[in-house]
């Protein structure tokens, strides 16, 4: 019975000295609350996806860069719309989810023909050790699919044909795996609004003997640019490479019909419409391509 | 007062918690990464051991043998959550790095082990000269690994914010495992070693 008493007893008197503390002490820190308010918006998985240690972490880095959001760090906040809006409240600035929500886009269409037989073992990682591919295109899709073994949704599926793998944007969360994993560095995370891309990635400054493009690779002619009337298409000096505006485009496809090579494709059908997946896309630019052949 | 000095002294060198005893290891490996939170610990811990003792030494008489676990959890674990709170209110930035050893120190071995086999059967001023003894022995032990660690792990030694030593060649190539859990192996080993030799255990 004695035991009973005084445990209680201290129990009670403890608990009356935290109660003290709790009401003395500012629960509050300066500078503190808009993490908090942000971190309470994000996810809360505490997955570490977005490089920061929990979403804590990368609520404390928007608190000091609330322009980092345009990076799109968390890839779950982007896809939720009405967390998006919540967070643009918080950090007070408009975000546009269609600026944010990246897919996937391979830049190659996968005509380059094999200039060895490779038989090592079966990933891109593998063959691109051995003279950078087995490729005639330095920059071409080596087809193993490294990328589609580290892809979450299995969005990105192997055209065992063209030996090219091609990414479904209906799939697609945009977490960027793929980027990082691809040997050759052809993967990129575009806005999902992008309207025009260049299925190639090929440039002619790295001049490598005995590699060339292939003929589905891009010509740096030049011809899209001056096909475009509304001025959505800058010619980029440095990779000698097309750069598209998506905010001028009137997806009239002057640029898809004028390009010699066929390389450039239509990415989503027009506004407010759910993007096209790709793979369907360059399926048919590939198949009109081999039809006019 | 002589009683307090003597039992101060004894905690703080002759039988070190850290490098003598071996208590307390899990502070010691996982926080001495930097001065900061080594420093933050030290002060934790030592409020929460100085009041755990005093408290458990004034109401040694009341406490029944049986229930004497639970007790000390109860004191310890309040001058925890005290400690957390003004923590995390007044340098959230050791808040965030202390993590969940703050928390942990309810259980940390030093806090139980002073209370059990201390406190519970002196008076008090012994028993606060005991407590302030261990808690200080314990944070300079963590302050001097964490200074080795943080000095030969980053090759920049800091205290809240401001640069003490930046060593010229360390600064661009760290010696990495310092950082890293082994570091804190090896550092309180050699550590141990070296308190070994200079025969400070021998006297005990």
């Amino acid at each position: 019975m004695a035991q009973i008493i005084i445990i209680t007893v201290i129990g009670i008197v403890c608990g009356i000295l935290i109660y003290i503390a709790y009401r003395k002490i500012p629960q509050k820190v300066q500078g503190l609350e808009k993490t908090e308010e942000i971190s309470s918006i994000l996810p809360g998985l505490n997955c570490g996806a977005c490089g920061y240690a929990g979403c804590f972490g990368l609520a404390q880095a928007l608190t000091q860069n609330p322009e980092l959001v345009r990076n799109a760090p968390c890839a779950l906040t982007v896809q939720d719309p009405d967390r998006l809006k919540r967070l643009g409240i918080a950090l007070g600035m408009e975000i546009d989810a269609s600026d944010l929500i990246k897919k996937a886009l391979v830049h190659c269409s996968g005509g380059s023909v094999s200039i060895y037989d490779y038989s090592g073992i079966n990933t891109c990682k593998g063959a691109s050790l051995l003279l950078g591919g087995n490729k005639k295109c330095p920059f071409s899709c080596l087809g193993y699919g490294d990328c589609s073994k580290v892809c979450p949704v299995e969005a990105i599926k192997i055209d065992p044909g063209k030996n090219v793998v091609l990414v479904d944007w209906n799939k697609c969360i945009g977490c960027g795996l793929c980027v990082s994993e691809c040997p050759q560095n052809i993967i990129e995370l575009v806005p999902v609004k992008t309207k025009i891309s260049l299925l190639c990635s090929y440039t002619p400054l790295r001049n490598i003997n005995g590699r060339e493009r292939c003929e589905n690779g891009c010509l740096h002619c030049r011809r899209c640019v001056r096909a475009c009337e509304f001025g959505a298409i800058i010619w980029n000096e440095q990779k000698l490479m097309p750069e598209f505006d998506a905010s001028k485009c009137t997806l009239c496809l002057k640029c898809v019909e004028v390009c010699p090579a066929k390389c450039l494709i239509k990415s989503v059908l027009a506004e407010n419409e759910t993007p096209v997946p790709v793979a369907t896309v360059s399926n048919t630019a590939l198949q009109q391509k081999s039809d006019e052949k | 007062m002589k009683v307090l000095w003597k039992e101060f002294t004894k905690m703080l060198v002759v039988s070190n918690p850290l490098f003598v005893v071996l208590l307390g290891f899990c502070p010691a490996l996982a926080i001495t990464t930097s001065l900061d939170s080594a420093l933050g610990m030290t002060f934790g811990l030592t409020f929460c051991i100085f009041f755990t003792n005093t408290i458990v030494s004034l109401i040694r008489k009341w406490i029944p043998n049986v229930v004497r676990i639970p007790v000390f959890i109860v004191i310890g674990a309040t001058f925890v959550t005290i400690v957390d709170l003004v923590f995390h209110s007044y340098v959230p930035a050791i808040w965030a790095v202390l993590g969940i050893y703050l928390p942990l120190i309810t259980t940390n071995c030093i806090l139980l082990g002073r209370a059990e086999s201390f406190a519970q059967h002196n008076r008090v001023v012994a028993a606060i000269g005991d407590g302030l003894g261990a808690g200080i022995g314990f944070g300079l032990a963590i302050i001097i690994i964490s200074f080795f660690r943080q000095l030969f792990g980053t090759g920049v030694l800091s205290i809240l914010g401001h640069t003490i030593v930046t060593l010229p060649l360390l600064n661009e190539h760290p010696i990495g495992i310092f950082i890293l859990p082994p570091g804190a192996f090896l550092v309180i080993g050699l550590l141990h070693a070296l308190f070994r030799r200079t025969g400070v255990e021998k006297s005990e």
